[in-house]
């Protein structure tokens, strides 16, 4: 299966995805021209590499913006991880945050509320 | 309305709401504002300014066709910064039966508490698409959540079509200097 490397532009997030190790990053501001055309490749690889690959998953996120579909989409996958999750698979999500950026840590606690894999709030 | 001279910043644009106008004025404000306000509330009012802007490039019923072929929403937008407040205004044609469905949806979303907002926030999060959303269904509910301030929206008729006004405001620090 091959990695998924995005490039990182003004509205949409940079992509590293490895399968090979299973690290995933997803950074930088998230506000696209269209939403669903940027994140189907995104949840199109992730649900991939849970069905062939089956190995770990480490999530990093490193956002500075969000918009509200945006959002949406993070929710959907962190959903998605979850679900493999209780089928067994070792997940982990690693939410990072500027320490004065109160908006997106409120974002990470808020998911971390509906999440019961290993989710970690980190002060870049 | 007070004299333009009272405003600390004060921005307007009647045009296309185009994903390039988006990106063009995202990196206008960063430049203008970023001396103004702290940056927490710099923040609050580039999510409030990009939901408000996409909102009427997607909705507008008023379209026009840009050279690449894509359409957007045609409308305008203020931006006034008093010692107080931030104000960010929109207006845009709508059609009679948005009229009613966003007068229901703001008036609902307006009554609503913390607690509720936060309970509709995470049910929509999960939910499907609403079939005429194309920003998930959360970008009023979360200006609301993050202003603490209510939507103010009313209407105008023009001929056919109906013109909707709408106002969201953040309370500002505004930095000594």
């Amino acid at each position: 299966m091959d990695n998924l490397i995005l490039a990182k532009t003004k509205s949409t997030l940079g992509v590293n995805f490895n399968a090979s190790s299973g690290e995933c990053v997803l950074e930088g501001s998230s506000f696209p021209e269209n939403t669903s055309d940027f994140f189907k490749p995104v949840t199109d690889w992730l649900i991939k590499y849970m069905l062939e690959v089956t190995g770990k998953v480490t999530l990093n996120l490193k956002f500075d913006y969000l918009n509200s579909s945006s959002i949406k989409f993070i929710s959907d996958i962190a959903d998605r991880l979850q679900s493999y999750h209780n089928a067994g698979a070792e997940v982990e999500l690693k939410w990072y945050y500027d320490e004065n950026d109160e908006d997106i840590l409120e974002m990470g606690q808020e998911l971390k509320e509906d999440i019961n894999f290993p989710f970690n709030l980190i002060m870049k | 309305m007070a004299e333009l001279s009272t405003y600390k910043y004060f921005y307007e644009y009647e045009g296309v709401f185009s994903h390039q106008y988006l990106l063009d004025i995202n990196e206008k404000f960063e430049k203008d504002l970023i001396s103004f306000v702290e940056h927490k509330v710099f923040k609050l009012f580039f999510f409030c300014v990009n939901e408000m802007i996409q909102n009427v490039g997607f909705y507008s019923a008023e379209k026009r066709l840009m050279e690449d072929s894509k359409e957007f929403g045609y409308g305008s937008i203020k931006v006034i910064l008093t010692e107080n407040t931030f104000e960010i205004l929109t207006t845009n044609l709508i059609s009679e039966e948005q009229q009613d469905k966003i007068t229901e949806k703001i008036n609902k979303l307006n009554s609503l508490n913390a607690d509720e907002l936060k309970g509709l926030y995470k049910e929509k999060l999960r939910s499907d698409q609403e079939f005429d959303s194309k920003g998930g269904g959360i970008g009023f509910i979360e200006i609301i959540r993050k202003t603490k301030n209510p939507i103010a929206i009313n209407f105008e008729k023009t001929n056919n079509l109906i013109k909707l006004n709408m106002k969201v405001v953040i309370n500002v620090g505004v930095q000594n200097g």
